[in-house]
């Protein structure tokens, strides 16, 4: 993926906070993701790719970012884990959303999965063969991660 | 009587009766001796005969002594010859006693030409009119009823006829028969020699009408209407010859009239018939002998003298007939040989000819035998009704023939289409086969450019649609490619179809060589790179129609990257085996270990930064890890890395310039940082592989200490670095080692050293010119040395350059716009050459790979600070350059 594409995916997320929350979030420095490192938070939604190049992108946020999403979103919510699953998805969704356009034809975006870290399927799907970058998110002191794998474009 | 009756009959005593019995008749006498037979009377001395007329001889007591005895037959010419006046016959006749119960008749033959005949004096009957001319009766045959009370019975009775005569020739009864009897009788027996004659005519009736039919039916054969004719001309003669036309009452002469114009015409048309049938073409002598035959006809038509008919028909039409007759064998016998029909028709003429032949002698008297001209004339008509029958039964047959030939062709032939179509449905499904399971798209492109119905599978396979039956191929393909492209296959079609181009131009036109289809396949979007190419059908310059074919070469596509990346990558590796081959293994996995420590750095700065704000920082820390990168890989002459490490260096010297810089922007570097991870890869693989090598070759060097590495290292880049600087430049060591013990970083001192150096070459050490110039050697030195005591390491590096440009650092600072020209201008020399430690400042004009982006000597100082050491310098101006760097003992 093109920088500026990865540039777009990250916008899309900033402006949903902005958006829905009227806090705006802030971006950190990008790096690349140790190998054996997993950066995972409490809640994850990652959207798959396929087509030209392979891959995915995820987003994963703990508790307390996702709950005060939630809190913003839909006030007096329980802090559930499908609550908070949804807001998760919610996230990815949007991801997902804007994949499509940002990517173009070429591509097949996939339905976003929603885990949490205690599922143990999740190693096994995120080490991906490419380089992974990840990009620091931060909304009211609260940190998540935005990451695109994604193997070399064809 | 009864001897004499019955000797009569017996005409083999004819002459001897005569002779005999003549004796017994004084006058001519019949005696009647019966009333139910007939007595013939005929050849008997039974008539007297007398010249002129008197109406007295008809009296029964008329003394006629001195007449003449004659026997009848007879023709009265031979007695009074060219006498056609009035002459009398009389006939006694003796009766019996009792009178007959039956009326009694006497038929008196065929006389020439009227008669009034008399019975005792009483006319009883009358033949013609003896004083009309016309009305003659000269082939009637009489038979008159004897009125049963003019009878006397038991006595002499008279019978007068009174003849007048025609012909100059033939006058009287001359021929016929003679018989008294029963009248019912003799008339019967009249009627039933007519009746056959009337049985004849009924038959040429018959096949004239039958043959007329025929040739209503088939006005093409004219021959049958001919045939007709000639039979309705025979019929209607015989029917004129025959007693019964005395019957109808109709006027003699016309009859007579009509019977000589049907004459003249029967052998014209037996002639007309046989060119016909036989398909000859009229010659000038057949229309001089048609001319003649009408002319002939025009002599009846317009004459009326029977005598002059007689004579004519003796002498003129007779020939005018033999004419006719010959011209008759001359078309059967050039026929002859061929043709059966003609054989057969020449046959019935000669019959007839015979049977005439012999009624003339009977007429003339020569020898009594049957009439047979009407038999012969029979049998010539049927002969030819047999042919003519036969030949449309024939024909009929060979149309049936045809019919069932046709029949039969027709079976055949059907068969035949049967299997043609067999064979066809086989080829078709031959076809379909093919079409099915061929691994191209084929279709045919019509002139208007559109797909044709029967095209390949795999071509629905390819484009997911099957329904490419008359779709334009150029407006389908606009789906997938671009407007440009588009209206570059439609020319390019177009030419195909009417241009007379060699197929290899042709060729070479194809903008459809290779394009991208978008592909769904279980859900996943996929995309393949098809080939189109064109052939063309039919005649040069004028194609019907263009073959073509789609290959999927996805497959093929992805393995020329394949191939071209592996090429690429076995050409970087060949590089860089090139690179490393010549180094040292030792230094190369030392070099190795300090890329991959450099790169860390980088990934640990980014990683530890997170929402800093301090990009700056950041970002310089980056650059020094990557331009030392730089630096080694440029020592060893790694190319990959140092190109690389620059591309590096570049883009972080952008970001560093960029305004608003912001965290994402340094997204960036990680693309970088992958890079040269990448390449760190490739060379570790290869040194994996080499190792094994260099141990079996052996490199019975041992271990390199730490100065000959840093040495060697040296020694490279300023020959290196000379050589891209254009300049010639040695390094020398003098007195250089470090300590074993020294707890120094090796990597630290090396890239101190390296760095001085390079700066040495590149802006220590002038070009060979200016060196010449100014009286120096053309080849320019430094000397690096070191010297270790108890204070601590002591590193040197001397060049015998031009020195510090102090001027030029100023101007450099004063066009950064980093300090004033007032400012620089009061201050010292030595804060003036501290301006070179100062970062992004370089007097080279241009930035380089060596030299230009001010960052080395910024580098150099962070280094010596970081290992806790002291860095100084001191230059002749013109003369040289030298950088002391003192590490403490700790």
């Amino acid at each position: 993926m093109k920088d500026f594409q990865i540039q777009i995916f990250v916008k899309s997320i900033t402006n949903y906070f902005d958006k829905i929350t009227g806090i705006s979030s802030e971006t950190g420095v990008p790096f690349l993701k140790e190998r054996e490192k997993s950066i995972l938070m409490e809640y994850t939604g990652v959207i798959g790719i396929s087509g030209k190049i392979k891959g995915a992108v995820y987003f994963t946020a703990d508790k307390k970012f996702l709950s005060e999403l939630l809190e913003h979103i839909t006030p007096g919510a329980e802090n559930t884990n499908e609550n908070l699953a949804d807001i998760a998805g919610e996230l990815a969704n949007t991801i997902s959303g804007n994949a499509q356009e940002i990517l173009g034809r070429g591509f097949h975006i996939s339905v976003p999965v929603i885990f949490s870290k205690s599922n143990s399927t999740e190693k096994s799907s995120l080490i991906i063969k490419a380089s992974t970058f990840v990009i620091p998110l931060r909304w009211k002191t609260h940190k998540a991660y935005l990451a695109v794998g994604l193997e070399k474009e064809v | 009587m009864k001897i004499y009756s019955y000797m009569v009959k017996n005409k083999l005593w004819m002459f001897a009766a005569v002779l005999i019995l003549q004796s017994f008749f004084l006058s001519a006498e019949i005696f009647i001796t019966s009333y139910t037979n007939n007595i013939d009377f005929s050849d008997t001395p039974s008539a007297l005969i007398m010249k002129g007329d008197n109406q007295d001889y008809k009296n029964i007591d008329f003394n006629d002594s001195d007449w003449n005895v004659i026997s009848l037959p007879s023709n009265w010419g031979n007695i009074y010859p060219d006498y056609n006046g009035i002459v009398w016959y009389r006939i006694h006749l003796n009766f019996p006693k009792q009178l007959p119960v039956n009326a009694l008749g006497i038929s008196l033959g065929v006389i020439t030409d009227t008669d009034e005949t008399y019975f005792n004096g009483v006319l009883i009957g009358s033949s013609g009119t003896i004083e009309d001319p016309r009305d003659a009766a000269y082939d009637k045959e009489r038979l008159y009823e004897i009125p049963t009370t003019l009878i006397i019975p038991g006595e002499d009775n008279v019978l007068a006829i009174k003849v007048k005569g025609l012909f100059p020739y033939l006058n009287g009864p001359y021929k016929g028969s003679f018989e008294i009897g029963e009248y019912s009788k003799l008339q019967s027996t009249l009627l039933s020699v007519d009746f056959t004659k009337l049985f004849f005519v009924v038959i040429y009736y018959l096949v004239a009408a039958y043959f007329l039919l025929f040739f209503v039916r088939r006005l093409e054969e004219k021959e049958n209407f001919f045939f007709a004719l000639f039979s309705l001309a025979m019929g209607t003669y015989f029917a004129l010859r025959s007693q019964g036309k005395y019957l109808i009452g109709a006027d003699f002469f016309t009859l007579k009239k009509i019977e000589y114009l049907i004459l003249s015409l029967l052998v014209p048309l037996l002639v007309e018939f046989l060119l016909r049938y036989f398909k000859k073409k009229h010659t000038m002598v057949h229309y001089i002998y048609f001319g003649i035959s009408l002319v002939n006809f025009s002599i009846f038509l317009f004459t009326n003298s029977f005598i002059f008919w007689d004579t004519y028909n003796q002498f003129i039409q007779l020939p005018i007939w033999i004419l006719g007759i010959i011209l008759s064998f001359i078309i059967l016998l050039s026929n002859f040989k061929q043709e059966k029909d003609a054989r057969l028709i020449f046959y019935s003429v000669v019959i007839l000819l015979v049977t005439m032949i012999n009624d003339i002698l009977q007429n003339t008297g020569i020898y009594q035998f049957i009439w047979l001209t009407s038999y012969g004339f029979l049998f010539l008509v049927i002969a030819i009704a047999v042919i003519l029958s036969s030949r449309f039964v024939r024909l009929n047959k060979e149309v049936e023939d045809l019919n069932i030939n046709l029949e039969n062709r027709v079976t055949k032939r059907t068969e035949e289409l049967n299997n043609t179509v067999i064979d066809l449905e086989l080829a078709k499904s031959e076809t379909d086969n093919l079409l099915k399971n061929v691994q191209e798209g084929i279709f045919i492109l019509d002139p208007n450019l559109n797909i044709g119905d029967h095209y390949s599978t795999m071509l629905t396979t390819i484009f997911g649609n099957n329904n490419l039956g008359g779709v334009n191929l150029v407006t389908f393909l606009s789906e997938f490619i671009d407007q440009k492209t588009a209206e570059q296959t439609k020319d390019f079609l177009e030419i195909a179809l009417t241009k007379k181009l060699a197929e290899k131009r042709l060729n070479m036109l194809n903008p459809l060589d290779e394009i991208k289809i978008p592909f769904t396949i279980d859900d996943k979007l996929v995309e393949k790179f098809v080939r189109f190419k064109f052939t063309r059908i039919g005649e040069k310059g004028n194609y019907s129609h263009l073959l073509g074919t789609v290959e999927d070469i996805t497959e093929e596509k992805l393995l020329k990257k394949k191939i071209i990346e592996s090429e690429k990558m076995a050409q970087n590796e060949m590089q860089m085996l090139m690179g490393i081959l010549h180094l040292n293994p030792n230094i190369v996995k030392i070099f190795l270990e300090e890329v991959e420590k450099d790169i860390a750095m980088v990934e640990k700065e980014l990683n530890s930064a997170r929402f800093t704000k301090d990009l700056h920082e950041v970002l310089n820390s980056v650059f020094r890890s990557v331009h030392s990168i730089k630096g080694n890989a440029s020592v060893l002459g790694l190319e990959m890395f140092t190109q690389k490490a620059h591309k590096f260096e570049e883009l972080i010297e952008s970001l560093l310039k960029k305004e608003n810089l912001i965290a994402l922007d340094l997204l960036d570097l990680l693309y970088s940082i992958v890079g040269i991870k990448e390449a760190l890869n490739q060379v570790t693989n290869i040194m994996g592989r080499l190792t094994g090598f260099h141990k079996e070759f052996g490199s019975k060097n041992k271990d390199l200490n730490n100065s000959d590495f840093i040495i060697k290292a040296v020694t490279e880049l300023t020959s290196r670095v000379s050589k891209r600087e254009s300049k010639s430049v040695e390094t020398i060591f003098e007195k250089f080692s470090i300590p074993e013990d020294s707890n120094l970083d090796i990597s630290i001192i090396k890239k101190i050293i390296i760095q001085l150096v390079k700066n040495a070459v590149t802006h220590g050490i002038e070009s060979p010119e200016e060196r010449d110039a100014s009286g120096k050697n053309r080849k320019g030195k430094i000397i690096v040395s070191s010297n270790s005591d108890e204070s601590g390491f002591k590193i040197t590096v001397l060049d015998d350059g031009k020195g510090l440009q102090l001027e030029a650092l100023r101007r450099k600072a004063i066009d950064q716009g980093s300090y004033s020209e007032a400012e620089l201008n009061t201050w010292s020399n030595q804060k003036l050459a501290r301006l070179l430690f100062t970062k992004g400042l370089s007097t080279q004009e241009e930035t380089t790979i060596d030299a230009g982006r001010g960052m080395g000597m910024d580098i150099v100082r962070h280094e010596v600070s970081k290992a806790g050491g002291k860095i100084s310098l001191s230059f002749i101006p013109n003369q040289q350059t030298k950088f002391t760097i003192n590490f403490p003992k700790n």
